[in-house]
Order: structure tokens, then sequence, then C-alpha cells
């Protein structure tokens, strides 16, 4: 056997230019020869140079690259015997009598394909009895290498001389089965020639001929190209003619080289609908194959090719009649799968029939979209792999987890398209196996696919699951290394973003809590707190803030139906009153319509009068109507209480992020009407003020947010606004650093000041506020600098008072201060925010100027 | 002379499913199937075309865009004429890819004049121009990247025959205009009726 030996590889190069030589040389002599029609000298120098071919130490890839050269002159050849046919010198058939007595095979039989090729094309023979012929002698050659280069060129030069549908061979020259026929028998010939190469020579060198295999399977896989091709080679005849007998193949070869490649050519090279035509038998195959064969690699190769074909179906708009992925595709592959699982469970790795699932999903995905009894079969089936008995004590290796990872991403991904992520059953069971980690990971393509879907989720059950489907997200882990309270004191920066990156993708879950009735969204805000709570005060600081917003929302459309109630029974009584007085009249219902569950003291009936007169813009519709509200079984105070518990919890760890919060829900509530719950946040956030604040940065940010909300409030008594606004104005003057308190205490003065004339107007509240802050700054005098820009911004204010008319604020007190300031502001250091005062002061000027408040040069 | 009949050798290249194949099948057999069909190795079709009145015939090449298909090497690529780079407009990887097909090729043909061989580009499947994904600009923009003239390029629907005659006219001609300059064989000593003693002695067994 003939297998090139070390030395051989060495000289690879030199053999190949040698030989290349000699052929050009041949090559030139056997073209001189034709310039000269002297066809015996010509058919010489050919057969000298095809003897090139018969060396046998190149290289297949060396090998291939002297053939196409040897080719290359061979054509000149084909030129001139058609030459000799056409001008009547030569008969083809003497032609095909003469290079017969060439004395070697391999010469003889290329130069016999050839003349053959031109004696199809006369006609003068019918072109299945030639390439019968041909297909025959080429059985002489028995060397693999040689033989399979030899078939390629039968096949190369006979391509377009078959008697396939169409051709102008066919009729007289046979049929496409005749074609066919001859194609089917030259490819089982080179597949066995490919075959045997395995078994030859010493099994030391096996390694090197598998790969010398592996290079030259093209040859054999061309043959299938070329049934492709023909026209007359329809899904009928596929599925009759032409894939049984090259499955056969496959199965009889009984080669772990070929059976993989060839199948991997037929998912190729034929076109989907056959393979749709024949999906059954095909699939049978693959479970006929050797045990060393990789059969997953082969389904998820057709599965994927199906798939890409679905996907083009669906985006070609063309309206062709394109053939659809048929529904038993999927419980063809399936049964597959499920033969495989049977037949070979102990040979097949986990990690591979995992990836089998997740190729099996992908592809019911792409082809089935929207179909979750797909996905959850698929998952039915890793479970029913998974669960074992007695049950796995090993967690998954990596591999195996990956895979498992894949099967739970794949249906949650964007171009999945399922809605229904919440209906996928079995998935909480899957995810249990998976190491934390990449649960997490999965978790965050849940709450992914559930945001992105973006359909509401209008129950406490759905809550639920989803929630049990992404644990990881909501409490910490047996193996995670990030306790939520030690994580705080060694907060690792580049962790924590990703954390707070996550928790904030679950924070959004809150928005998509959605029902019409405000007891159903209560409850489903209940269980959403319960599980929220479980997280640690590291993700309640990002997960609880938007369900208090949300809560507050759904106290305002309570407190809406509670209202609207109260009228109702509020007209019926009317009604009842102005009917003849000798009906008795009916019991009258005092009561208000909620009931106070809760311990509240507040008493809700006084404070609808100023919701009365929005409301009774509609009084059309609700006499109409006439249907009675049902009551809320959660009153507003409910839901009120229920914020006032979330955020109280986390008073103690994020106190500015709770008083901001107390302080929204005061406004809501003084909305509401509830002058008492109002009450009770702003002291809430008062206490935070005075217990937990940690500096005085945040004690000022936090005074800013008090004095507006008190400024937006509109139902506290007047003692009790009184009461507040002191204590605000209290702190004011208490803050740390002098000029904070002068500042503060200045804008404190606007609380005495309602814009509402019906409110508080205490003008003398006003002027001590500001006298105190005056005096504040002049306490902050040093020797160098006086606190000039100070008392621009008093100034400021005084301007404002003025405006607003309070008849405290007279222009003396104006012309006092611009005095002061005129004295100090050109002895000023030049200090950097030099410029900037002036400009602000030179404002401040021409405003009074332009209100002539006082006289100004 | 039939050996004095100008023969002209066109590459096809691109990635799997760009459409080789089908941009061949029209040009030479004026059929298109839109059924994908992968190729395997690389085989070629004749085509006699007159060029500035000259009959040339081109041996055209369709290549397989796998590579696992290609396992015997690409050295068919040696002795082109012109490259024909073939991407397809809805699929921007394809189109990335063009880079690399070119540098492989100019590797591997390794043609005497690299900086001025020439190539012709396509891009494929205009007949879908509602999932267009790379912009003509962006593709003329690469062509004028990558040589002092740029690249001709075409904008070609093997489906509907839009621009692959005019495609393969112009590769016909630069071709031809760039003609293998490879000398043909001369022998150095003409030795008569001796033939030169072979290492083919080593296999006999045909």
């Amino acid at each position: 056997m003939a297998a090139p030996g070390s030395s051989d590889l060495d000289n690879q190069e030199a053999y190949l230019k040698e030989a290349t030589r000699k052929v050009k040389e041949q090559g030139f002599f056997m073209k001189r020869c034709m310039d000269s029609s002297d066809l015996k000298g010509a058919l010489n120098h050919a057969s000298d140079m095809l003897r090139e071919l018969r060396t046998g130490v190149l290289t297949p890839r060396n090998y291939y690259e002297l053939h196409m050269k040897t080719l290359d002159e061979l054509h000149h050849l084909d030129d001139f015997f058609g030459q000799l046919c056409k001008d009547g010198t030569k008969t083809a058939s003497e032609l095909y009598e003469q290079v017969q007595a060439c004395g070697d095979v391999l010469p003889r039989l290329y130069l016999l394909i050839t003349v053959g090729a031109t004696y199809i094309e006369t006609r003068q023979a019918p072109a299945k009895d030639i390439l019968n012929d041909l297909v025959e002698m080429a059985k002489g050659v028995q060397h693999p290498m040689r033989g399979l280069f030899l078939r390629n060129y039968l096949s190369h030069a006979c391509r377009d001389k078959l008697p396939d549908t169409g051709s102008k061979f066919e009729g007289q020259g046979g049929d496409v089965s005749h074609a066919v026929d001859f194609v089917l028998r030259n490819f089982s010939e080179t597949n066995r020639l490919w075959v045997r190469m395995q078994n030859q020579g010493p099994s030391k060198e096996r390694k090197r001929r598998e790969k010398e295999r592996q290079d030259l399977r093209i040859l054999v896989g061309t043959n299938l190209v070329r049934l492709s091709q023909l026209e007359g080679v329809d899904v009928e005849r596929y599925v009759q003619a032409v894939l049984p007998k090259l499955l056969e193949q496959v199965v009889n070869c009984k080669d772990s080289i070929a059976q993989p490649y060839l199948l991997d050519c037929i998912i190729q090279v034929f076109p989907d609908e056959f393979h749709l035509a024949t999906l059954d038998s095909f699939l049978e195959t693959c479970t006929q194959l050797r045990d060393k064969v990789n059969v997953r690699v082969i389904l998820e190769a057709m599965m994927k090719r199906l798939a890409a074909g679905a996907r083009d179906a669906q985006s070609s708009s063309s309206g062709e009649a394109v053939a659809r992925t048929p529904p038993k595709a999927f419980a063809a592959f399936n049964s597959c799968v499920t033969k495989l699982l049977e037949e070979k469970k102990g040979a097949i790795e986990l990690a591979e029939l995992l990836r089998l699932q997740a190729a099996l999903l992908e592809f019911a995905l792409e082809c089935y979209p929207g179909r979750l009894d797909y996905v959850n079969h698929c998952f039915g089936t890793c479970a029913a792999v998974l669960r074992q008995d007695p049950p796995r004590t090993e967690p998954l290796d990596d591999t195996e987890a990956e895979q498992l990872e894949r099967v739970l991403a794949l249906p949650l991904a964007p171009s999945g398209g399922l809605g229904g992520v919440l209906e996928l059953t079995l998935f909480g069971e899957l995810v249990e196996y998976l190491p934390w980690r990449r649960r997490r990971d999965v978790s965050l393509g849940v709450v992914r696919a559930v945001l992105g879907a973006g359909e509401p989720l209008d129950s406490v059950e759905s809550v639920e699951k989803l929630f049990s489907m992404i644990g990881p997200l909501l409490r910490d882990g047996p193996d995670d290394a990030t306790g939520g309270q030690q994580q705080k004191s060694s907060a690792t920066s580049d962790a924590v973003p990703d954390e707070a990156t996550e928790q904030l993708l679950v924070a959004r879950l809150s928005h998509l809590f959605q029902h019409d009735d405000t007891d159903a969204l209560f409850r489903i805000f209940g269980a959403a707190r319960r599980h929220f709570g479980q997280g640690g005060i590291d993700r309640v600081r990002y997960t609880l803030v938007p369900l208090v917003f949300r809560a507050l929302a759904l106290a305002r459309a309570v407190r809406a139906v509670e209202t609207k109630i109260a009228e109702q029974q509020a007209e019926e009584q009317a009604e009842e009153n102005k009917k003849p007085a000798e009906e008795p009249p009916p019991p009258t219902e005092k009561e208000p319509a909620e009931k106070t569950t809760d311990g509240e003291e507040e008493e809700a009936p006084e404070e609808e009068e100023e919701e009365a007169p929005a409301a009774a813009e509609a009084p059309a519709a609700t006499t109409e109507e006439r249907t009675t509200i049902k009551p809320p079984q959660y009153s507003s105070r409910k839901v009120f209480q229920f914020v006032h518990e979330i955020v109280t919890a986390m008073a103690g760890s994020f106190p500015s992020l709770s008083l901001n919060l107390f302080l929204q829900c005061a406004q809501e509530a003084d909305k509401c009407g509830f002058k008492a719950i109002a009450y009770e946040f702003v002291s809430q956030a008062f206490i935070i003020y005075e217990d937990e604040l940690p500096d005085s940065k945040a004690q000022l940010r936090a005074l800013h947010s008090m004095v507006g909300s008190l400024l937006l409030s509109r139902g506290f008594d007047d003692s009790d606004y009184d009461a507040l606004a002191t204590k605000t104005t209290q702190y004011a003057a208490k803050l740390l650093k002098k000029p904070d308190q002068c500042r503060m205490v200045a804008t404190c003065s606007l609380l005495f000041w309602s814009d509402d004339p019906s409110r508080v107007r205490d003008g003398r509240r006003v002027l001590e506020c500001l006298q105190r802050s005056l005096k504040i700054a002049d306490a902050c005098m040093t020797s160098s600098s006086p606190p000039i820009h100070l008392f621009v911004e008093i100034l400021d204010h005084y301007v404002a008072h003025f405006e607003k008319k309070n008849p405290m604020i007279t222009p003396k007190y104006i012309q006092g201060l611009v005095a002061l300031i005129n004295e100090h502001i050109d002895n000023m250091d030049r200090v950097d925010g030099r410029a900037d005062l002036e400009a602000h002061y030179r404002n401040t000027l021409a405003r009074i100027k332009a209100k002539e408040i006082i006289p100004l040069p | 002379m039939h050996r004095k009949k100008v023969l002209l050798k066109v590459i096809i290249l691109g990635d799997s499913g760009v459409g080789k194949t089908a941009l061949m099948n029209q040009y030479v057999n004026k059929r298109f199937s839109s059924s994908y069909k992968a190729t395997i190795g690389a085989d070629f079709l004749t085509k006699e075309v007159m060029i500035d009145d000259k009959l040339v015939t081109l041996q055209i090449w369709d290549t397989a865009g796998q590579e696992r298909f290609q396992s015997l090497g690409v050295a068919f690529y040696r002795g082109a004429d012109v490259c024909i780079l073939v991407y397809d407009v809805t699929n921007p990887k394809s189109f990335d890819a063009l880079d690399s097909w070119r540098e492989e090729f100019l590797v591997q043909a390794s043609p005497a004049d690299i900086e001025n061989f020439p190539f012709v580009v396509l891009g494929n499947k205009v007949d879908r121009e509602n999932d267009r994904r790379v912009p003509k600009a962006k593709a003329q923009a690469w062509c004028k990247s990558k040589a002092s003239a740029p690249l001709r390029y075409f904008e070609t629907s093997a489906k509907e025959a839009v621009q692959v005659e005019a495609a393969f006219q112009e590769a016909a001609q630069l071709a031809l205009a760039q003609e293998n300059t490879e000398a043909d064989f001369l022998p150095e000593t003409i030795n008569l009726g001796q033939p030169t003693p072979s290492h083919t002695t080593k296999s006999s067994c045909c």
C-alpha cells in the first residue's frame, strides 16, 4: 500500500514540483501533437502526463493540486476530441476504441472518460450505455486515493452529459432514472473506496489515515451535490429512489467517520421540502448509527436547517407557497430523541442529552412560535432525565449546568416570543438543579422576559408563581458569599452596581401589577411586599420603593371610589327628603361608607366637603346609572397603613430615603383629605429627622423637603399646621453651620405666608424669620469677609415677601439692607465668587427698582 | 486553433448561503431555485462570451462557502483571472466576512500583481429590499477602501436576474484586461523520444 512514508512527507514540495513539471512538459508535447493533428502522439503524451497521477507519495492536498493541473491540460484534449468528431476525422466510437490501447489502467481510464464524454456529446450512442460502461470500468482502480480522484473526474466530466429531465440526452439516451443510477453507483463506489482506507496499512498510522480521510471526504460528498442538482429529482423521486439508497449506504458502511459526514452532506445539499417529506426515515437512520457517532450533532444540524428555513419563510413576504414546518416535525424529532434515550441510555452523557433538548427546544421556538406545550414537553424530558432514584446527591458539573441553563434560558429570549413565561410548568423544578449563581442568571432572564413581554401580573397566584421562579434575586442563597448584612461592611465596589442593576430590574416588576379591582390589587401588593421583604435591607431599598408609590396611587383610587359612594348616598338621601311627607323617611345613613378596620382615630365625613366640588362635576352620570358601587374591602386608610408599615421598616437603615417617602405619603394623605394621617406621616418624618439623620448635609436636604411638603399641604388644621411649621423652623435654626441656619430660617419664612389668602398669613412670623436670619448672618461676620452673599439672599426674601403684600415687610427693611450691603460690597475681598455675587445683587437691585419699592439711583 | 482560445478563470467566493451557486446558475443556465442547497468542494461551469469582439471562454468556479466542505484546500484559486466576492445584503455577517475572503484569496492564489488584481463585489438578494441590513453606501465605502481604484460593485438578485449579466460581463472584462500572465510551459531542452526517468515507478499497482 503506497501511503506516503515519513521521508515522503518531508519532500512533498519537491515531489509536487517535479510531478507538476512533468505534467506541464507532457502537456506541452501533447498540445504540439494536437496542433499538428497527430492523434497518436497526443494520446501518448497524454498517457505519460496521466501516469504522474499514479504517484503514491503525495498527500491528499498535494495530489489534489497535481490532479487539478492535469485536468487543466486534459481539457485541451477534450476540445481536441470534440474537434476531431466534429470535422469527421474520427468517429467517437473509433476514439473510444483507440484510447483503450493505453497499457496502464489509470491513464487509460482518464482517457476513456474524456472520450466517453465526447461520445455522449455526439449522441452516437445512448448516454446511459456509455455512463454505465464508464462507471463499471472505473472499478479497475482500487487504490483508494487514485480511485477517489478518478471517480471525481468521472463525475465532473459527465456532469452535463446526464440524461436528466430536460437535458438533450434524455429520451434515447435514457431518462432521469439512469442519471440517478449513474450518480448513485459512482457515489457508492466512491464511498467504498473511502471507507476502505480506514482498514489499510499499519494500525499505528491510523491517526494520519483518519486525517487523510477527512481531507478526502469532499470527493465523496460531491456526488450528493450532483444528485441534488438533477432537475428530474423531485420530492417524489427523492423519497422513492434517492434517499433510501443513500441511507442504506450510510447504515451499511458501518463507518463512524462516514456516517456523520454523509448525513451532514444530505442535510446540507438537499432542500428543506425534501427533508420534511422524509424526516421519519432520516431520523430512523439516526438511531441505527455506530455508537461512536454523535447523533446529537446530526439532529441539531437538521433542526437548525429546518428552523432557518422557517425563519426565512417568515421574513420573505413574497407570498410564495413556502413549505411550512408541519406540526409532525416536532413529533418526529421528539420520538427520535426518545428512542435514543431508551436505547442508548447509558451511552449518552447527561450533558449531551441536555444539549439535545436545548436543540429541540430551539427548533420548537423557531418553527412553532408560541407553542408553550412544546416547551413544557422539553422541560418534562429534561426533568425526567434529571430525576433519579435515589435523588442525585452530586451537583451538576459545569457543562451539564451550562446546558440546563441554556434549556431554561431559551424560552426567555426576546426572539422566543413567549408571553406566557409563567405557564412554564417544571421551570421551578429544573432551576433547582442549577447552582445558585446560574439560578440567578436564569432568574434575571425571567425578569427581563416578563418585563419585555409587559403583560400585566393580575393575580396573587401569578405574582407568587413569578416570585417562586426568581428566588435567587429575592434572597440570599446557601452558597452566596455575599450575605445581605455582611456585604454592607465589606462592600466590594465592583459587585455592588451589578446587584443594584439586578434589583432595579426586579423593582420594575411592581409596575406590572395591575387590576381594575382595588381590593385585588391590594392583595397583589401584599404578596409582593411579603416576597420583597425577605430580601434583606440591601434589596428592599430598591424593590420596595416603587411599591410604595404604587400603593399611594392605589390609595388615591380607593379614595375616589369611597367619595363616589358617599356622594351617591348623599344624593339618595336628598331625594328621599324631597318626597311627600307621608312617606316615612328612610333611616339616615350617617356612617361613612368605609369600614374603619384599623385603629386610626380620623373621621372621614368632615373632609369630604373638600372633595365634593370636584366630584360634583358629573352629577348626570351618577343619577342615570344609579348602580350602587360596592364598597372596597380595603379602605384607603388601610392602604395608607400598608405604606406606613413598609416605610417604617426601612427607616432605621435608610433614614433619608424613608424621610422622603414619609413626606410623599403625607402629601398623598393630605390630598385624600386625611389630615390626621398626613400629620402622622409628617411626624414620622420628623422623628427620623431627629433620631436618624447621619449628618448636617442630609438634614439640610431633609428640611428643604419638609418645607416643600408643608407648602403643598392643604388640609391641616391651622393649629396642626402651625405646630409643624414652627417645628420645622426650629430645626432650621439648629442646623450645624451658621450659613445653613441663616438660609434655612429665611426659607422657613415661606411657611407663614401662604399664596392662598384663606390660609395662614402671619406677617409677624415672616418678619421674625427674616430678622432671625439676619441676626445669624451678622454672627457669621468675620473681620476679613462679611457674609454679603447671605445678606443678598435675605434681601431677596424681603423683596419677595414685600411683593406678596405682607404688611409687616415695609420698604425700610429693604432700604436698610441695601445700605448695609452697599457699605460692605466694595471692601469685599477679591474672592472667586465675587463676580457672581455682584451680578446677583445687580439683578436684585434691578428688581427693586422696577417695582419701585424704594428709590434707587 | 483551439488552444488560442482565451480561457478566463473566474472564482466566486463568499459566505455560505449568500447565493454563489444561484448567481452562477442564473448567469450560465438562466435558472433559479429558491431552496438552499449547499455546495461541496468546488467545480466549474463554462460559458462562452463575446468581450470586445473577442470570443472568450469563462471557466466559472463555484465554491463551498462552508469551510468543512473545502477539506482539500483551495488549490483551485491559483491561476484565477478575476475573483467575484459575494455577500447577502440581508446578512451583515456575510458582508463583514468579505475582508477575510479577499485576504485568503490573495494569499492562496498569490497573483503576480496583488495590488491590482481585479475583484468584483456583489451584494446579492436585493429582491429582499425590505430585509436589507447592509446599506449600499457601506458596501461602496468598503470597495473604495480596498484599492487605489475602487473595487467594482454591483447589487444583484440571482432570483430576479438583476444585474447578474452586467456583473459577470464586468468581471470578464477585468479578467481579460489582466489576463493571467503566467508563462506557458517551455521545456528547457527539447528531448524528443527519451522519456525522463520517473519516481512513479514507486507505485505500480494500477
